[in-house]
């Protein structure tokens, strides 16, 4: 009888059932067509030489990938930016996002004014960005006037060297730290304060508690800012193109550079196998970041 | 799967219907065209042409002699028989001819400038009727049209006040851009284009209609944007005709200016903004169109396409050249179309922008993913901003020595230096299209007293500084610019070569280092003649843009005092040729390579591209002419020189090809080394950095881009 129901339903909704298919479909289409098929095609510049001679070059695109320099300094200056600036703007994103809970039940109104103003940064386009930062670290900027009132030295470069990489991590913290606060910020909002409440009658200092009271019950959101701060550094070389254009000195050279110049340049081999290269590296660290999301949450 | 199948179908069926649709339309659309037939005149040393009645045209030709001085020549020309007869009108010695026209009784009138502007009336006969002054017009004034009305009104068109008066008052108070006219037994109308209107009617980008006997516009009709009109003609079955920035002559309706329909495409014959006239004939519409030296024009009827014609259009199996250009250009479009035209093949230029744009890098993606495709359908790629090294070693073009070069090259016309910066291990990938080289006017007596003998910078600088008294300078005022360029250029050559030759990091900072310290001193004041230049300054170096001696002659006509030389090398090594080697190339993809091989032949002939002053001063030919009278006529100024200038100047040109020979030529990089050295060294001219971080900068940044 149920069976004969859901026929008839069936027949009268045809669609029933796989609407989300329906849904899905635009940008599932979207993504084959622009992303995944892009992709896939690019790979046959692995195999032959693009010039309609045939001439077989896959080990040849690698082999010379590796062998040049600029790859390896963009792999390392790559590997330097993950490390220290998806780490950095987590903590920075934690503390804010902290302190504007914990000062948030005294003073209600300064957490809502920083709360207001603090997603400007990530909401503003990249040249704006880079605007405020020239006017931050040009040779007469806000910084260096700072910095010849405190120790009358004069026109620093922050354009090169070590002071650049420094400069360049200072903007991308100002700018994709907000989401991140306003996102932890509303996580903490949802931890019971019960569980701190008793967690402090059983003698939790106030980092015990943090550590191991607060930070447990948002993991799931904490790794929801990781994951956005990885795409933080990703889109990054946005910035760093429109500061220094296609060759910015050497400490801030990425992969992006590379795979970006290598095609200006016609060595499409070279920007496909660096891409490869690349999404292998982003997919063995999608695997581990899930396998470690599931075995924190277990 | 039925329904999926219909689906499929249902698309092939609406993509038949569109496709059946327009494959009628295109066969209507050859019915019922017209078709520009073949040249009726060829006529060389035009200067203008002027309508006088039904199919006769007034015809004036410019001649001059060695010494430049033009003399002019009247002839009349019938469209219909083809006819070309002496002119009976003899203007008045030293009268300038400017414009002529005809009254409805067939008088003539022709506008001079001698001694003011005088207007002389002719009868049929020939016989001066009477004279008029038309005081209004100034000598800087150029007359683009005149019409005579009756003897009472003569209608002046010029550029000057834009607008339409008559020799008594100003009729039509308007930016104008062109316009013709129509007349009847009682009035007439003068139908004009408008630009960049004042008042509120008529309006920017329109057709106007203006009557003269009602005195007002009877309507304007603003024209869509991409049918902008650059000409405008009455013709024999009263219609108006505009030809349009699409390259369409469209017809009008005279009655309200409303468009009926386009009647054919003029592209192939000609670059729109070389379209003098539409000439209207008793019978005929003709097509006036210049050449690339835009002194001879050819005249073409347009008629209506016969079935022959049409027979003949379906089945031309035209052989098809496409070239790749990063914008448009107009010696290349005219040329090559007029090659098209002589040798029945179908050439179409891909631009990738049809404006001035400086989007280079957009250009160079664009090309560069077409070529990675495989599927471009070009035969011939322009190089200009392409990088000639990265294409030629990625074997993307032809070895133009398997096309026979090898003869053309060899029979001495081309520069050996040229060909050889084109030449990678035994193989020729490219011809020049365009050259410029730099060198320097020298003030011999200065030369002699301060620098002779020195063969750097270093050393130059060093004996100014011992022999020069105060009021004397190394450089003129207009020098700074161009040796700031060159200084840059040479800078970028070397340390181009030195990176590709793996040089040691020290060794390239220090050299860098060196050159910008130069560089510094040269925009020393101490160095540079102020530009309020009085006469009591006096300085070596006059820069020369591409040997250009037209504008050495315009400076100053005392030449036993000028020499030309090469620019020193700014230090050890060779002193490259400064400024653009362009090149044309074909690719290995091309179907019709022995085509377009010609087509590259015919490019790289003098005689196109001589043909266009803007471009005579660019050569990589070596010219037989003793002294190229468009040289001395490039600036447009005419100049009466002696004979003992003239040997002067004879010098002078072979001290020039003298430098084009001997100077080595290096095919700029292109792209990012070359604006990475620009960017810092821009840093470094504002005063931003320092020589020592400007060279730190320039070594790290271009490490990047040699070990990628």
């Amino acid at each position: 009888m149920n069976k004969q129901k859901q026929k008839n339903r069936n027949k009268a909704f045809p669609l029933r059932g796989r609407m989300p298919w329906l849904y899905i479909a635009p940008a599932a289409a979207g993504f084959v067509l622009f992303y995944a098929f892009p992709m896939l095609y690019s790979l046959v510049y692995l195999f032959f030489e693009p010039d309609g001679s045939g001439r077989f070059r896959f080990v040849n695109s690698f082999s010379r990938l590796f062998a040049s320099s600029a790859f390896s300094m963009a792999v390392k200056n790559t590997a330097v930016i993950f490390i220290i600036f998806i780490p950095a703007v987590v903590l920075v994103s934690l503390s804010i996002a902290y302190f504007i809970f914990i000062m948030g039940k005294k003073y209600f109104r300064i957490g809502k004014v920083i709360l207001d103003t603090i997603l400007i940064p990530y909401l503003i386009p990249s040249c704006v960005a880079v605007t405020f930062w020239f006017y931050m670290f040009n040779s007469k900027g806000f910084i260096n006037r700072i910095i010849n009132i405190l120790t009358s030295v004069a026109g620093l470069d922050w354009k090169s060297g070590y002071s650049c990489f420094f400069a360049m991590f200072l903007l991308f913290i100002w700018k994709y730290s907000g989401l991140n606060i306003i996102i932890l910020t509303a996580a903490f909002s949802y931890v019971p304060l019960e569980t701190i409440e008793s967690a402090k009658i059983d003698g939790a200092s106030g980092v015990s508690l943090f550590l191991r009271v607060i930070i447990p019950q948002i993991k799931k959101q904490l790794f929801f800012v990781v994951v956005l701060s990885v795409v933080g550094v990703f889109s990054f070389s946005n910035e760093i193109y429109a500061v220094f254009g296609l060759y910015p000195p050497q400490v801030l050279y990425t992969l992006q550079n590379y795979i970006g110049n290598t095609f200006l340049k016609m060595e499409f081999y070279k920007s496909v196998a660096a891409s490869v290269v690349f999404a292998v590296f982003t997919g063995i660290c999608a695997y581990l970041y899930v396998r470690a999301e599931k075995r924190w949450n277990n | 799967m039925k329904k999926c199948i219909n689906i499929v179908l249902l698309f092939i069926l609406i993509f038949q219907c569109f496709f059946i649709n327009s494959c009628n339309k295109s066969v209507d659309n050859i019915e019922n065209s017209y078709i520009i037939a073949d040249c009726i005149y060829d006529i060389k040393n035009y200067q203008k042409i002027s309508h006088i009645n039904d199919n006769k045209y007034l015809l004036t030709e410019i001649n001059r002699d060695r010494n430049n001085i033009a003399s002019y020549s009247l002839s009349i020309i019938d469209l219909t028989s083809g006819e070309k007869s002496e002119c009976m009108y003899n203007l008045p010695d030293g009268a300038t001819y400017k414009n002529a026209c005809c009254d409805e009784n067939g008088n003539l009138y022709i506008l001079t400038n001698n001694s003011g502007n005088k207007i002389y009336k002719y009868s049929p006969a020939g016989e001066l009727i009477s004279e008029y002054e038309y005081s209004e017009i100034a000598s800087s004034i150029i007359l683009l049209n005149m019409y005579a009305h009756n003897d009472e009104i003569i209608l002046i068109f010029d550029n000057g006040i834009k607008n339409i008066t008559t020799n008594k008052e100003i009729l039509i108070n308007k930016e104008l851009l062109l316009s013709c006219i129509h007349r009847t037994e009682n009035n007439f109308y003068i139908y004009f284009t408008l630009v960049n209107e004042y008042d509120d009617k008529p309006s920017d980008n329109s057709i106007a209609k203006y009557d003269a006997a009602e005195n007002k516009f009877t309507w304007d009709v603003v024209v869509p944007e991409n049918i902008y009109s650059y000409n405008i003609c009455y013709d024999y079955t009263n219609s108006l005709l505009i030809i349009a920035s699409d390259s369409n002559i469209y017809t009008i309706n005279p009655e309200n200016g409303k468009l009926i329909e386009s009647i054919v495409n003029i592209y192939d014959y000609t670059s729109t903004e070389n379209v003098e006239f539409l000439l209207s004939g008793s019978e005929n519409i003709y097509l006036l169109t210049k050449d690339v030296s835009e002194e001879t024009v050819y005249i073409r009827p347009i008629r209506i396409a016969t079935e022959e014609d049409i027979a003949v259009l379906n089945n031309s199996k035209q052989t098809t050249i496409t070239i790749r250009a990063f914008s448009w250009d107009k010696l290349m479009t005219i040329a090559l179309k007029k090659y098209a035209l002589d040798n029945n093949i179908k050439i179409i230029f891909d631009y990738y922008s049809d404006t001035e744009t400086n989007d280079t890098t957009g250009y160079v993606q664009n090309t560069n993913a077409a070529l990675l495709s495989g599927k471009s359908s070009w035969d011939i790629v322009m190089l200009y901003k392409l990088d000639y090294n990265l294409y030629s070693s990625k074997g993307y073009f032809v070895d133009l020595y398997t096309l026979g070069a090898k003869e053309l090259i060899e029979s001495d016309e081309y520069f050996v230096n040229i060909i050889n910066a084109f030449e990678k291990e035994g193989k020729l990938y490219s011809f020049p299209n365009n050259f410029q080289t730099s060198s320097l006017y020298i003030y011999r007596d200065m030369y002699d007293k301060l620098i002779k003998g020195s063969k750097s910078w270093e050393e130059i600088f060093e004996n100014f500084d011992k022999y020069a008294s105060e009021n004397e300078y190394l450089f003129s005022p207009q020098y700074l610019f161009y040796m700031h360029a060159y200084s840059l250029y040479n800078l970028g050559v070397k340390v181009n070569n030195m990176m590709n030759e793996k040089t040691s990091k020290n060794d390239v900072i220090n050299e860098i280092t060196h050159d910008l310290n130069i560089v510094n001193k040269i925009f020393d004041s101490r160095y540079t003649c102020p530009s309020d230049n009085s006469e009591n300054h006096k300085y070596v170096f006059e820069f020369n843009h591409s040997s250009s001696i037209s504008s050495l002659i315009s400076s100053t006509l005392d030449l036993t005092n000028i020499s030309m030389i090469n620019l020193p090398a700014i230090s050890k090594g060779d002193s490259y040729c400064f400024n653009m080697l362009n090149g044309m190339a074909i690719l290995n993809t091309s179907k019709n390579k022995e085509e377009a091989y010609k087509i590259l032949k015919y490019i790289s002939q003098n005689e196109v591209s001589f043909a266009n002053y803007t471009y005579k001063e660019m050569f990589y030919k070596k010219q037989d002419d003793e002294l190229n009278e468009y040289i001395i006529n490039g600036s447009n100024k005419t100049y009466t020189l002696t004979e003992s200038q003239k040997e002067e100047l004879k010098r002078i040109h072979s001290e020039s090809l003298q430098v084009m020979e001997n100077v080595t030529v290096q095919i700029p990089a292109m792209g990012g080394a070359i604006s990475i050295i620009r960017e810092e060294t821009d840093k470094f001219t504002e005063g931003l950095l320092t020589v020592e971080e400007t060279a730190a900068n320039i070594y790290e940044r271009l490490w990047l881009y040699y070990n990628e």
